[in-house]
């Protein structure tokens, strides 16, 4: 008798020796609807040399029983797609790999070219500076340097630097800013004692000042008075 | 006929080796049939061992010792199978490390405006001002329209800066840099990989927010609808184009089983990856399933002990 023989296509593999499993699919006439159905099955199929791959279409056959479930042997591979999945699953990384670094080496070109457009960052410039007074106020000023002060003269008008200091890059980096804004607070605090102790005083300068006492809110009487004393530089 | 002989391993050792009757499959036969039979070999001469009997103990243990030794080769030659996070994919994948630079570069802006472009309109308004006031002959207006240019840059730069702006303008510009990566041709927006990559910025702009708000329920569905979303179409691509769908998968980190494996995202998942860090719930596994685990892994813990002794496994 002809052995049974159906076509179907490799939907796993690897996952035990020597055994695949292979989907077939079928019409069947439903009577009760009227129609073809679609009808899929599974099997367990012998597969002596470990050869298919997941997604090739193989033609089965009848054999022995070879396991509790295994009926079929694969007899002929009609299409090897799923050799070429794997050729492209090994391709993939490497290709992937060229491309990202093409593309950061665009990148990174591109962030070069952007910085050189908008010029040089503050840190930078405050550097370039730094390193022209040092050399100034040792003496040591090279010709390289000389040709640069016109740079460097420009870069201090723009960050609004005057004169170098030992404290200038701290200034214009507001790594004071925290102590200054403590310190205002504190002669806040200084001011408001003031104004409640000593109210004959106040009025004082007040009118000093050509100002009416009594029309004047107390938190713009506080400012009024903060100015005074930190321009006067009288101890309170 | 030749299994017969099989059966009667004492006459067969009698019978000298060119009496023997030959093979039933001759090597003309299709090749199934071959390794149906290939236990079977003809030039084997049987060896008969002397008969030893075994205690019911006994034979307990070896088959006991038997199943272990098994369990212990598996083990010695299964390999690690790498995890993959079927949300975010692999950690530090090139594509989305691009992707984040590029957001955060300085010169960025939202509503889809180019930097160079308002520098160079800011300039022609200005070079036009200094015309019209050449023509007047109002030379002292000179000065102040090149200052009113300066501020006019900076207040653009500042309105229409991203830092300045939501989430949601980040989120399109990432969207925009994702289709040119992955388009076939200029204004393809359609194709199933520019379509996966945009949904695959969605899930980790939503995945972001989710680390930080634990309690948005609706989002979290969101997301696992954007998931599966994202795998029905990588699904399709994989029918369709395998060499562009491996390519596909590769550049965003991704794995076949982040595809083709069964997903939720459930409790399990995020205590899986650790999604919400310290504030990650831990696991929730049935009593059942718990002993079940419990119990392969104590017959494990024995083979692996046994293989090592015994069979000079290196596990």
């Amino acid at each position: 008798m002809a052995r049974q023989n159906l076509v179907g296509m490799v939907i796993s593999q690897g996952k035990m020796n020597k055994t695949i499993k292979v989907r077939v699919q079928s019409l069947i006439y439903n009577s009760r609807i009227n129609k073809d159905v679609m009808s899929r099955s599974d099997f367990v199929v012998h597969d002596e040399a470990n050869v298919c791959k997941e997604g090739d279409v193989v033609r089965i056959e009848a054999c022995r029983p070879l396991s509790s479930s295994k009926r079929f042997a694969v007899a002929q591979i009609k299409s090897n797609k799923g050799q070429e999945w794997v050729n492209y699953m090994k391709e993939a990384p490497i290709m992937v790999a060229q491309q990202e670094q093409e593309k950061i080496r665009l990148f990174n070109q591109a962030r070069e070219h952007r910085i050189a457009e908008t010029g040089k960052t503050v840190l930078d410039k405050l550097r370039l500076i730094e390193a022209f007074e040092l050399g100034k106020a040792s003496n040591e000023v090279g010709d390289a340097q000389k040709a640069q002060e016109q740079e460097i003269n420009q870069y201090k008008q723009e960050l609004g630097i005057k004169s170098w200091g030992e404290d200038s890059y701290k200034i214009k980096l507001g790594l004071d800013k925290l102590k200054a804004e403590a310190e205002a607070q504190k002669l806040k605090v200084k001011v408001l004692e003031f104004i409640q102790n000593q109210p004959g005083k106040t009025n004082e300068i007040l009118t000093s000042l050509s100002k009416n006492p009594q029309d004047i809110k107390l938190n713009i009487k506080v400012n009024i008075l903060k100015k005074y004393f930190s321009q006067t530089g009288l101890e309170l | 006929m030749f299994k017969n002989s099989l059966l009667k391993p004492f006459t067969q050792l009698v019978v000298p080796i060119v009496s023997r009757p030959t093979p039933l499959v001759s090597t003309a036969s299709s090749n199934i049939r071959l390794f149906h039979n290939s236990t079977i070999n003809s030039n084997q001469i049987v060896k008969q061992q002397p008969i030893k009997l075994l205690s019911r103990s006994e034979k307990r243990l070896r088959s006991i010792l038997r199943v272990r030794g098994h369990l212990a080769k598996k083990i010695a030659n299964t390999k690690d199978v790498e995890f993959v996070d079927p949300v975010l994919g692999k950690p530090n994948t090139s594509f989305i490390q691009r992707l984040d630079a590029y957001i955060k570069t300085p010169t960025n802006m939202s509503f889809g405006h180019e930097f160079e472009e308002t520098q160079k309109l800011i300039y022609g308004a200005e070079q036009a001002a200094l015309k019209r006031a050449k023509e007047r002959n109002e030379d002292w207006m000179y000065q102040t329209i090149i200052e009113e240019g300066k501020r006019q840059k900076e207040a653009v730069k500042r309105i229409f800066d991203l830092k300045n702006a939501n989430n949601d303008a980040s989120k399109k510009l990432a969207v925009k840099f994702a289709k040119t990566e992955f388009e076939r041709f200029e204004g393809d927006s359609g194709s199933s990989e520019v379509q996966a990559a945009i949904s695959t910025v969605k899930i980790h702009f939503l995945a972001k927010h989710l680390k930080e708000n634990k309690q948005d329920l609706s989002n979290t569905r969101k997301l696992s609808e954007l998931v599966h979303s994202r795998r029905k179409i990588l699904g399709y691509l994989k029918e369709k184009d395998p060499k562009r769908y491996f390519f596909t998968i590769e550049k965003l980190g991704l794995d076949d089983s982040c595809v083709t494996g069964e997903f939720t995202l459930s409790r399990n998942y995020f205590a899986n990856v650790g999604f919400f860090g310290s504030a990650t719930l831990p696991a929730r596994i049935p009593r059942r399933e718990r002993n079940k685990r419990k119990a392969i892994a104590q017959e494990e813990k024995m083979a692996r002990r046994y293989g090592a002794t015994h069979l000079g496994l290196d596990i």
